[in-house]
């Protein structure tokens, strides 16, 4: 059992970084800097959400393939800016912008609805403006979410 | 009468006028020019040009030792090294088990002055690990912020998802270039 732990754990960041050895290596190559948007997302949500949006299921809310449904309505679209840890987030605007398309539209992949846009840094701006004061942010999530999985479906996603 | 012999400044401005020309000055002149405003743009290190002065820990961090808390992708780890436990920087000791919740920093790596996101993921399920080296022991804080911002901190035990609170040891994984 222990043998099982000890040498299958090798973990899921390094399959992000590719060339991740070479940074310890004298003579290895640079690997090229991982995107604004995706570094961003790592530093300030991965460690939570997981690296590739996917983590402790039970208790922090899956993003990978998921994410993107939010967006089938503007209640949700805002509702994702406007969560305490996004509109307090230490970003600029213009930041958060990019690390709000790489979460929604790169990790939420086949959830995304098409033609949905991509975040503005103006409209990142005005959303933050007005976070979430509510206590019972799971309830208000299931209820964003019930909506915007409706508004979905009738877009034909 | 003023005297006509060549006075000696008289000899000397001559003598240079005779072996230099206002052209070689000019061309002189514009490779100066022209060097300095070239040579910022030459691949040479640019730990100096950081846009913010180095933290403590980036001013003594050394790139040899990876069971020790100066090593530079322990810049903000907080607990005990899992090398030091017989795991190692992304893997964890035997009978513990990572959990799938990870703190992760941006540590500055002093051989090529670039920052790196680094995942401090815990290793859990035993009791927390107690190597007698006293270098195994880190309590680093780049980048950290105050514990009311929690995602930020890295005071807190990061075991949760897991089955089991209790906390063994820090792994540190390289995630990649940070922008």
């Amino acid at each position: 059992m222990w043998r099982a732990s000890a040498i299958g754990v090798v973990f899921g960041a390094l399959a992000l970084a590719g060339a991740s050895g070479a940074a310890d290596a004298a003579s290895g190559s640079t690997p090229s800097p991982i995107p604004l948007g995706a570094s961003r997302y790592l530093e300030s949500c991965g460690g939570c959400h997981g690296i590739t949006g996917t983590s402790a299921k039970s208790e922090i809310p899956v993003l990978r393939d998921q994410v993107g449904r939010f967006v089938c309505t503007d209640e949700g679209r805002a509702y994702l800016v406007r969560l305490p840890n996004v509109a307090f987030a230490a970003m600029d605007d213009h930041t958060l912008a990019q690390a709000m398309n790489y979460m929604v539209f790169s990790l939420g992949g086949s959830s995304v609805p098409k033609g949905a846009r991509p975040y503005s840094p103006q409209e990142v701006a005005a959303l933050r403006q007005r976070p979430l004061k509510a206590t019972d942010l799971a309830s208000m999530r299931s209820s964003v979410l019930g909506r915007a999985l409706a508004a979905c479906q009738e877009q034909g996603r | 009468m003023a005297d006509q012999k060549p006075t000696l400044s008289e000899k000397m401005t001559r003598a240079i006028a005779r072996n230099s020309s206002r052209r070689s000055i000019l061309n002189r002149l514009g490779a100066t020019l022209v060097g300095a405003a070239a040579f910022p743009l030459l691949p040479v290190s640019r730990v100096s040009a950081q846009t913010r002065p180095l933290t403590d820990f980036e001013r003594n961090a050394q790139s040899k030792d990876p069971l020790s808390c100066d090593y530079w992708r322990h810049c903000a780890i907080d607990g005990v090294i899992c090398g030091c436990c017989g795991g190692g920087p992304h893997t964890c000791p035997p009978g513990s088990q990572p959990s799938p919740t990870a703190w992760i920093g941006t540590c500055l790596n002093p051989d090529d002055g670039r920052a790196y996101l680094i995942s401090y993921r815990d290793c859990c399920g035993r009791s927390i690990c107690a190597p007698t080296k006293e270098t195994c022991h880190c309590t680093a804080t780049d980048r950290e912020l105050p514990i009311y911002r929690p995602q930020s901190n890295n005071d807190i035990i990061w075991c949760f998802g897991d089955t089991s609170m209790a906390y063994h040891c820090s792994t540190a994984a390289l995630i990649g270039l940070a922008s």
